[in-house]
């Protein structure tokens, strides 16, 4: 009973991480579309929704990754898989609230980690594959898109640099609605998989789905689609101004190279299994775009900001994971514990709202 | 092999940087050439230039009809792994 109760509290909290996973990288997708004006911000979040609910149903091979590749699955409790959860929560939370584009992928797969080091030891993880798998793609990720992004561009203005502005302008923004689609449908085929890998690995641990044999099953497909397209619905506004807005001011050819670019590396990297951060990649895309055209045209301060999220992402979130772990241990081994930090959390979350509703409403010029 | 690239499979990687870059580059060039087209299409148009019409025209079909089968490649490729 006790059991099927925490398999319950995991499953929720995967599926609540998706839905932050949806409003934190929707940024990604539709800030450029939306920064061009290609997309009214209503529309390009609804196209979004539905294709991440889509892209989430085509593909299963990263869930794979995430639910044996990484660490010992034999290893994983739901205690240990819901302390990671809520580190990687609290870590998405703190990187939205500051508008930082970190990559949630990131933050899950650290959260796990940090609370498999804390329960477990370093038997626990998979090194070797944490390193193959996640650390070089992560640096190598945005780094190629930052060059397809770049490459494409300068291609871009070589060809239509000569034609009116105003038909090259309408081209890229109708463009745009292509790539930001097949965005969208790449985001929610790779990132949407990391959490049904994650409930996978809870249904190991409780005994549901047999270590052997891994495989995910329909109901966790279908759960995870409609978290981050319900996510993705709800918008993250904050890091929508910084990807669209603060880290370049783009024209609609550069939204266009940059959502290419992004959707191109997703997709490769998908396609060979490797579970990278879309925020990295799209992040990286912007950066090209703007860097070909000019090198001061990118406010590399933000860009600085966004390198020391990601950097810290992997760390930060497996402290916060290890912290959740040792705090849900205090009342014993069961149910109390993950019981007690879901009420510390809303605790925490109803103060925060309480806290909101009393500051003074910003003065508008 | 170093240990570093036992664990990174550069053959893997470079495979994902190849199939990006074919795929990235390539598909912002035949955009960038369809709107190119579309918009040599419509000054042909305006100055009844019917033969540039129709090279335009053909030029900007062939470049629409080629993103659309990249998209469709991209979609199957992510629904039969």
């Amino acid at each position: 009973m006790h059991s099927t109760l925490l398999l319950v509290i995991v499953v929720a909290t995967a599926l609540a991480f998706d839905f932050t996973n949806g409003f934190h990288d929707t940024a990604n997708v539709v800030a450029s579309s939306i920064s061009t004006r290609a997309l009214s911000p209503r529309t390009a979040i609804g196209i979004a929704a539905v294709l991440n609910f889509a892209g989430a149903f085509i593909s299963l091979k990263v869930a794979a990754t995430v639910a044996s590749g990484i660490v010992a699955t034999a290893k994983v409790t739901e205690t240990i898989t819901f302390a990671g959860l809520t580190g990687a929560i609290v870590w998405n939370l703190i990187t939205w609230y500051f508008g930082l584009p970190s990559s949630s992928s990131h933050a899950l797969i650290g959260g796990v980690i940090g609370a498999l080091l804390a329960a477990v030891g370093s038997a626990g993880v998979k090194w070797a594959a944490l390193v193959g798998k996640v650390i070089i793609p992560a640096v190598l990720s945005p780094v190629v898109a930052f060059g397809v992004a770049g490459l494409s561009i300068l291609v871009i203005y070589r060809l239509v640099g000569h034609r009116r502005p105003g038909v090259v302008t309408r081209g890229f923004r109708l463009g745009q609605v292509v790539s930001s689609s097949m965005l969208s449908l790449a985001h929610g085929t790779n990132d949407a998989q990391k959490t049904m890998g994650v409930i996978t690995l809870a249904l190991v641990a409780h005994g549901s789905i047999a270590a052997h044999h891994v495989h995910v099953p329909t109901w966790v497909v279908a759960c995870a689609a409609s978290a981050i397209a319900l996510g993705t619905y709800a918008g993250g506004w904050r890091i929508i101004r910084t990807v669209g807005m603060r880290i370049i001011k783009m024209d609609s050819a550069q939204g266009f190279a940059s959502q290419g670019a992004g959707a191109a590396v997703i997709l490769a990297s998908s396609h060979f299994g490797y579970p990278l951060s879309s925020t990295h990649v799209i992040s990286g895309g912007v950066m090209g775009a703007g860097a070909a055209r000019r090198l001061s045209a990118v406010r590399w301060g933000v860009a600085g900001n966004i390198a020391a999220a990601w950097v810290l992402t992997l760390p930060a979130a497996g402290l916060f994971g290890a912290a959740v772990y040792g705090l849900q241990r205090l009342p014993g081994n069961g149910v109390q514990g993950p019981l007690m930090v879901l009420g510390i959390a809303a605790a925490l979350a109803a103060g925060f709202a309480v806290a909101r509703r009393r500051a003074p409403a910003p003065v508008r010029a | 092999m170093s240990p570093l690239a036992a664990i990174a499979n550069p053959a893997k990687l470079g495979q994902v940087v190849l199939y990006s870059l074919i795929a990235g580059v390539g598909i912002s060039a035949v955009a960038a050439l369809g709107v190119s087209s579309a918009a040599g299409l419509l000054d042909a148009m305006r100055e009844r230039r019917t033969a540039a019409v129709l090279a335009w025209a053909s030029l900007a079909t062939l470049c629409m009809a080629v993103v659309v089968a990249a998209v469709i490649v991209g979609v199957v490729a992510m629904s039969t792994k």
